[in-house]
């Protein structure tokens, strides 16, 4: 990187630390420290949670999944809309009304104590291990492409991020999230209009998009019914649903954000701002993805993009393997750019027969080069034994840096901080209430006062983010453990929004009808994902039903006598 | 499971008291849009994949 990227990226690093603990003060009592007072507009809150969703990962995993198989990953979002209408109408007011700092807070209320602190366990579980992988999973991809020292990389994201949400609380977080979105949209457009420059002269954009469309890239709705498959148009609409549903309405982490807005309308605004603006943002990281395939159909791409692992190789004792992979891939990628120009001059004369004929070789070209990186990643899967090797996130970091020019670099290098921090201290700011609140407050010091708890939480918010920074240290070099960790996920939305629907659903639901429900629901979750390949959306489903059936048919067993009626 | 029949409690539960009122013309708003953008998506990858 040149100096003037590492400048751009310093001074980002330094404004958005000396912006967060400028508001320490804002925060000098627990209800302003982790509720803002309850008092931000519903743009900023808004904001905040979609940059709380948008992780590193998904800037650049997006971007590479766009490269690499297009745009159908859009599906995943499609219930998104429905699950923010549904949250707006149902739990937002619930939460807002009942002045609670957590989700599980209002588990108490409904039920008992007991759901309440699991609940919140799972909670602390499950995000204490995520927000190490969203520090470490960055940081790998910037420490191999930039050629960082690993450590030094998580600490630069995971510190400054500690240190302002320690800090500033949650006004930080929040002022920070609004800042990192527009860097990171700026960014993205900023991308777009330099890959857009970036095709010959005498091809224009509709034209790549064409040759990009011939591969299926551009393929964003698939109608077919099937279980196994992750990226349909039911799968998103019916699994993302619950899975929208459980991570904006159950997860700390979220629901913190849209309980620091000024009022019930403004936390429903906030949420709404993400169901219209969601879907065509993440079409737009996904072209993004698309436009880079494009710009290498003309421009030489690597064979992997993953620089450290091609290394590994070359050292080996099967270098010369990998030579003649990399020989063969040159010549089939000579080949292939004369059949892309064919297939641009075929479709300009206006021919349909003679556009398919060329658009069928060209695919046919594309296919080879498939299949070559395909033998490659195999014989660096061999030569590491990495075997969830994958080289998807390393496309648009490799491409930032290796093509776009002095100062856009640094601003996209920002970016992918940007998506990082906000992410990670969204969770740390989360973590920190749901210990306090509902642990600390609720079983160990109950009395204490407003002066005292806050000390505590910041002493606490500095503990998780020591605790990740440690995870994430070890999680980088464990690929499997990330994605256990983020499976772990899916095993616990599902179950813990069955919860919440027994909770708000019905009256009849009982406390050990929720707890019970809850352990049954990650029960039949963990057994269907042992025991079948169905895919991880529909894990939500299954979890908040087997929860709803477990806990009702407890409930109806053991009726309770209903005893507070306000 | 010896404390069954466990009481209920129906804190915040939506009363007349404290309804608060939805915003319906909002939500239509977003089920249209979304429609719309799925069409235009449709629509983009129908054109260039043809």
């Amino acid at each position: 990187m040149h100096l003037v990227d590492w400048f751009i990226v310093a001074a980002y690093l330094i404004w958005v630390v000396y912006d967060g603990l400028k508001r320490t003060k804002a925060s000098s009592a627990i209800e302003g420290y982790f509720l803002a007072n309850r008092s931000l507009p519903w743009w900023a809150v808004g904001l905040t949670v979609m940059a709380t969703q948008m992780s590193a990962i998904t800037l650049v995993g997006t971007t590479g999944q766009g490269y690499a198989d297009g745009m159908r990953f859009v599906q995943f979002y499609f219930g998104l809309p429905v699950a923010m209408i549904i949250l707006s109408l149902t739990l937002v007011p619930f939460f807002y009304r009942a002045k609670v700092y957590t989700a599980y807070e209002y588990l108490e209320r409904r039920f008992d104590v007991r759901t309440r602190t699991l609940a919140s366990l799972l909670f602390l579980m499950s995000r204490g291990l995520q927000a190490g992988v969203i520090i470490a999973a960055p940081a790998v991809i910037l420490s191999i492409v930039l050629g960082f020292n690993l450590t030094l990389t998580i600490i630069a994201i995971g510190l400054p991020t500690t240190l302002y949400t320690m800090f500033g609380g949650v006004q930080a977080v929040t002022w920070a999230d609004v800042k990192q979105m527009v860097v990171i949209v700026a960014g993205l457009v900023a991308v777009v209009f330099a890959l857009v420059l970036g095709l010959p002269e005498d091809v224009g954009l509709g034209e790549a998009l064409h040759i990009a469309g011939a591969t299926g890239r551009l393929t964003t709705i698939d109608f077919q019914f099937d279980l196994n498959e992750t990226y349909t148009f039911w799968s998103g609409l019916i699994g993302g649903l619950f899975l929208m549903l459980g991570y904006f309405g159950c997860d700390q982490s979220q629901v913190q954000r849209y309980l620091t807005a000024e009022s019930i309308k403004a936390g429903r605004r906030s949420l709404l701002m993400s169901a219209f603006v969601k879907i065509p943002l993440q079409a737009l990281i996904l072209l993004t993805g698309v436009l880079v395939f494009t710009f290498y159909l003309f421009q030489a791409p690597p064979m992997l993009f993953n620089p450290a692992h091609e290394a590994e190789v070359q050292s080996s004792s099967r270098a010369a393997e990998w030579a003649a992979l990399d020989t063969e891939f040159q010549s089939v990628l000579d080949v292939r750019r004369t059949a892309v120009r064919d297939a641009v001059t075929a479709r300009r004369t206006g021919d349909p027969a003679a556009t398919r004929v060329a658009e069928a070789a060209f695919v046919e070209h594309q296919r080879s080069l498939t299949t070559i990186r395909g033998r490659a990643v195999s014989l660096v899967k061999e030569v590491t034994h990495d075997d969830s090797y994958n080289d998807v996130n390393y496309v648009f970091p490799t491409f930032v840096t290796t093509e776009l020019p002095i100062g856009l670099v640094g601003l996209i290098v920002a970016a992918i901080f940007a998506a990082a921090m906000s992410s990670i201290a969204a969770e740390l700011n989360s973590l920190s209430t749901s210990t306090v609140i509902d642990m600390y407050r609720r079983h160990i010091r109950t009395d204490a006062s407003d002066r005292h708890y806050l000390r505590v939480s910041k002493i606490v918010t500095g503990f998780w983010g020591l605790f990740a920074s440690i995870v994430a240290v070890y999680a980088a070099n464990l690929g499997s453990l990330i994605e256990v960790v983020n499976r772990f996920g899916s095993f616990f939305y599902g179950s813990l929004l069955g919860v919440f629907i027994l909770a708000v659903g019905t009256r009849r639901a009982t406390s050990p009808g929720a707890v019970w429900g809850l352990a049954g629901g990650m029960v039949t979750v963990t057994y269907v994902a042992v025991t079948s390949s169905i895919s991880f959306l529909w894990l939500n489903v299954v979890g908040a039903v087997a929860v709803f059936v477990v806990g009702m048919a407890i409930s109806t067993l053991f009726p309770a006598h209903e005893r507070t009626v306000s | 499971m010896s404390d069954f029949p466990s009481p209920t409690h129906t804190d915040g539960l939506p009363t007349a008291a404290n309804s608060a009122r939805p915003m319906t013309r909002t939500y239509m708003a977003v089920l249209v849009v979304e429609a719309l953008v799925l069409l235009a998506l449709w629509g983009f990858s129908w054109y260039f994949a043809n």
